[in-house]
């Protein structure tokens, strides 16, 4: 951890704090003030998107913690999201409850069918731990799909949040939702890998067998990846449920897992800010991407087919480009940066 | 009985093709240990290769193929000299993440160039029906057993007589062994993914003759993991034995167990993954794979 020059770790209290100097709060209490202030100056379009981004990270972050933290690799995190959307869709929609109750409740479903789905890694690792979480996405995704609770293949409208007399029904007012939400899951994705948990995970990544005789429990710290991860997973699909208003089985898709993969590497692999700037990067690219072809779409119509083959294009080329030449992904470009930065303009 | 077996029979067909497209899985893991998520997108890209040369371009047939093959060679090697080759060494998650991206490239620019569009071979095979004992069975199924079996053969004994063959073996089991031996891993890695991409565009090609050419031929790469986990990552005859296993009880399921209730409506596409969750769970090295033993 770089300080700038001259603060020095004096006191336990100040070594163990996250926000260390005055100018580091300045700057975060500056960021959540934009983001809270965002939706008022900022493009209609622009907020969905943005919202799509925030759902993203908080999945991606549960994903991080899985397949960065703890070395669990998972291709299935987005069915993890649908038990939560649907979870939160059926106590809403169906039970008539609030969605303050649905979202604890989604976030739990999915973290303990995270559990189930996590045993075979017990047994499993490496490729053999990847196919089965295929084999996940696959099963849960066709349960949702033939449950009669679940609305089949049609899928159900999902009542919006409200709290009091105000109905999150727009872009604009569930904006601050997931953005609280965000911090909030940021908050603990931050403290959690600097515990004794976080460096159980990172012990359990390098080497899980020598993790095993240094007295880590892998049953206990496996099944505690797996359900953390897919917590924020369930935690974003009920965003994303009642974001949408409506929940189908087709919006939970593979390609949509391993986007998320592709997230966390192209931001860097068990960092916290990586997530942040993978799903920024690579969605901010492919958005602006299609926004550019919409818009030669008028002059040249044929455009439009190829919008999403052409977004993958772009996801699948950037991938390919970062793990060939910058594996650690932009997270390690940003410590880099921020070294630099912390040493400026004496960096000799 | 006289039912089940015409049921059974073009699910064993489709296993069929399942087996050689895990026979492609087989050979790039056997040789460089790289798990190739996009198998499929080879397969589907070996049909368009062919379409285009023989229907768009007017060559024969035969000829066609012949180059599709080739060609398809060439741009295995080619793929696993750009993307593959500055993987080596990387963990279990990068290099099955740069197959990924291979799938996402490939998929897509088939879908630019092509759309999802159904194009259809001229019926090259047969139609009529034969009947073996009492059972009419379409001719096509029959070729595919066939086509199947002969590749198989073909890349059985390439492993077991060949030099390159043997070479390989020796790199599956200890590439730095092989290595100090003289053997030129690197080159082999490259023939491997050619081999690969040549069988796969094989199966593609069988497959547009026998179903349509179009864009989810892809998907048919995932149907394929699960034969090759029944039948062991490291063995040939176990993706033969799993691609058929596979196909025989996903037909088997889609008509004796869909009917039983609503939720079990559209069983037969999730079967495989579900027979994938359970071999993985009871005996994850499969029928015929090695179990490795791991040392700290």
């Amino acid at each position: 951890m770089q300080l700038p020059c001259g603060t020095f770790s004096t006191t336990y209290e100040f070594d163990k704090a996250i926000i260390k100097t005055r100018a580091h709060w300045i700057v975060l209490a500056l960021a959540i003030t934009l983001a809270f202030a965002f939706p008022t100056f900022s493009h209609p379009y622009l907020i969905h998107v943005v919202n799509f981004v925030f759902i993203s990270i908080i999945a991606a972050l549960g994903l991080n913690i899985l397949s960065g933290c703890a070395g669990q690799i998972s291709i299935g995190h987005s069915a993890f999201m649908a038990v939560g959307g649907y979870t939160s869709a059926v106590i809403t929609y169906t039970l008539g409850a609030s969605f303050w109750l649905a979202l604890p409740c989604a976030i739990v479903a999915a973290g303990l069918v995270g559990l189930i789905f996590g045993l075979p890694s017990l047994r499993l690792k490496g490729f053999y731990l990847l196919l089965s979480t295929l084999a996940a996405q696959f099963i849960i995704v066709y349960i949702v799909a033939h449950l009669d609770i679940t609305g089949g293949l049609a899928g159900i409208d999902v009542p919006y949040a409200q709290l009091g007399n105000i109905v999150f029904n727009t872009d604009k007012s569930f904006y601050y939702i997931i953005l609280v939400v965000l911090i909030l899951a940021t908050f603990c994705a931050r403290n959690l890998v600097r515990s004794k948990v976080g460096r159980a995970f990172i012990a359990v990544r390098d080497n899980d067998l020598v993790a095993e005789v240094m007295g880590v429990s892998l049953f206990r710290y496996k099944l505690l990846a797996f359900f953390i991860g897919c917590c924020y997973a369930g935690a974003a699909g009920s965003l994303w449920a009642h974001w949408h208003g409506y929940v189908c089985p087709e919006q939970f898709s593979l390609m949509m897992s391993v986007w998320l993969l592709g997230y966390i590497i192209i931001g860097g692999m068990g960092t916290t800010v990586g997530p942040f700037l993978g799903t920024i990067l690579v969605l901010g690219l492919t958005e602006g991407l299609s926004t550019l072809v919409t818009g030669l779409g008028t002059t040249y119509p044929h455009l439009l087919d190829i919008i999403a083959p052409l977004k993958d294009l772009i996801f699948g080329i950037m991938l390919a480009l970062f793990l060939i030449l910058e594996p650690r992904g932009l997270a390690h470009r940003w410590y880099m940066m921020k070294s630099w930065y912390s040493l400026f303009p004496f960096s000799y | 009985m006289m039912e089940f077996l015409s049921v059974l029979i073009p699910g064993l067909a489709v296993g069929a093709i399942y087996g050689l497209v895990a026979l492609g899985f087989v050979l790039i893991f056997k040789c460089s240990g790289v798990l190739n998520i996009a198998q499929g997108q080879l397969v589907l890209v070996g049909s368009f290769i062919c379409y285009t040369l023989s229907i768009q371009l007017g060559i024969p047939f035969y000829l066609a193929l012949v180059l599709t093959l080739g060609m398809s060679y060439l741009f295995g090697v080619l793929i696993e000299v750009v993307l593959l080759r500055p993987m080596v060494g990387q963990p279990v998650l990068s290099v099955v993440m740069i197959t990924i991206a291979i799938f996402f490239i490939l998929s897509s620019l088939v879908m630019i160039f092509y759309g999802a569009t159904y194009y259809n071979y001229p019926t090259y095979l047969p139609t009529e029906k034969v009947q073996v004992a009492g059972i009419a069975i379409a001719t096509k199924y029959l070729w595919c057993f066939i086509l199947a079996a002969v590749l198989f053969v073909g890349v059985f004994l390439f492993f077991r007589f060949t030099n390159q063959g043997i070479a390989m073996r020796s790199i599956a089991d200890d590439e730095m062994a092989a290595e100090s031996l003289g053997v030129n891993v690197r080159r082999l890695h490259g023939v491997a993914w050619g081999l690969s991409f040549a069988v796969s565009a094989g199966a593609g090609v069988l497959l547009g003759t026998v179903m349509t050419v179009y864009y989810g031929l892809g998907f048919i790469g995932l149907k394929a993991i699960p034969a090759v986990i029944v039948g062991g990552l490291e063995s040939l005859g176990g993706a033969m034995v799993g691609g058929l296993i596979i196909g025989g009880l996903e037909a088997v399921a889609g008509v004796y167990l869909a009917p039983l209730s609503q939720f079990l409506g559209g069983i037969k596409d999730v079967f495989p993954y579900v027979i994938l969750m359970l071999v993985l769970l009871v005996k994850p090295y499969g029928l015929f794979g090695e179990r490795r033993i791991e040392r700290i």
